[in-house]
């Protein structure tokens, strides 16, 4: 085992000082660190809200279709269910 | 075994399972992230040559494979999609785009932070700075051609060609610290049978790469169901799913 990782676990306010020192290089290995944080978490915290943004637009749109219910919707939504899954009982009255 | 792998071309079968596997992606990411940064920026020792700086490595080099990574899985999904015009092939290779491009800033960044204090300067014109700029801009050109075309097919298509040309870039950025070797230090860890590297700073190092890895398969996931919603917002199954009635 290192002596550093025996130091740093005593805490003492020098250890502290020296490992956010970094050796001197502090000014340019902390800002890699934060930017980095910043990034990975950017993409993950945008990702996120873009989904739910789609999610609900999705759901609002499907809830307009239902409450319209014309067979014309029902016809699109065949043209575009690519697994050919069969449809919800209403539906497929409403077609033939 | 055909049967097994053509479930992957299918919309709903993919989206049910990116639903399933994200948070465990999300964090498992985050475990073994945490371990890479104790085990780097506290376990290991300074190097012998760069002292402290050093520890930038754990950050930058990930970035720097994940770069180039991430373009190879979007070139070869371009390439699925014009052959077999495969459109999920399509939509990986379109949530893959931002991501690459983050961590294409992320590398020349972090990059120009180790390259201040080791080599005096911020930027300079060499092989691998160059060709690795030239990646983000590919990145930055395959999202610009996405967007500039208005036929959604069109687009698609224009910017899977470039995708699959621009893939030349890789090994040009992979070789450039051999064929000019100026600045750029060689390669650390992917020199076959000996790395130059000491076991104590390669296993955060790895653990690094690991959890950036699983951040853009996360993230992968998060942007391919985004793209499904997209394309197929109108599809039954969409409309089945337990999430619309709550949201």
């Amino acid at each position: 085992m290192q002596p550093g990782l025996l130091s740093y676990q005593r805490c003492h306010v020098s250890d502290l000082q020296a490992f956010f020192n970094m050796g001197g290089y502090a000014i340019y290995v902390w800002p890699s660190f934060i930017l980095s944080f910043i990034v990975l978490l950017a993409n993950v915290w945008w990702s996120k809200a873009q989904l739910q943004r789609v999610m609900r637009d999705t759901a609002k749109k499907t809830a307009a279709r239902a409450a319209k219910g014309s067979s014309a919707s029902a016809a699109r939504l065949s043209e575009s269910n690519p697994t050919g899954k069969a449809f919800t009982e209403t539906e497929t009255v409403k077609k033939s | 075994m055909f049967k097994w792998l053509h479930r992957f071309g299918s919309a709903p079968f993919v989206y049910r399972l990116a639903t399933v596997v994200s948070p465990w992606l999300g964090f498992a990411c985050l475990v073994i992230m945490l371990a890479g940064l104790y085990l780097g920026l506290i376990v290991a020792p300074a190097d012998y040559e760069q002292g402290e700086s050093y520890r930038i490595i754990y950050v930058h080099v990930p970035a720097a494979i994940l770069s180039m990574f991430v373009y190879v899985v979007m070139a070869v999904s371009s390439a699925i999609f014009l052959i077999w015009r495969m459109k999920l092939a399509d939509i990986v290779a379109q949530a893959s785009a931002p991501i690459g491009a983050s961590f294409t800033f992320l590398a020349l960044a972090t990059g120009s932070l180790w390259g201040k204090p080791m080599w005096g300067t911020w930027w300079i014109w060499d092989g691998r700075l160059t060709s690795e700029l030239v990646l983000l801009f590919l990145y930055f050109g395959y999202m610009a051609l996405r967007s500039a075309i208005e036929h959604p097919q069109g687009a698609a298509r224009a910017a899977a060609v470039l995708a699959v040309v621009g893939v030349v870039n890789i090994p040009i950025i992979h070789y450039s610290v051999e064929w000019w070797s100026t600045l750029h230090q060689p390669a650390t860890i992917t020199k076959i049978g000996k790395p130059t590297i000491h076991r104590s700073m390669a296993i955060p190092l790895f653990l690094m790469i690991i959890g950036f890895q699983l951040l853009y398969a996360y993230v992968l996931l998060l942007r391919t169901k985004i793209g499904i919603l997209q394309r197929e917002g109108r599809a039954a199954w969409v409309a089945q799913l337990p999430e619309m009635s709550r949201v």
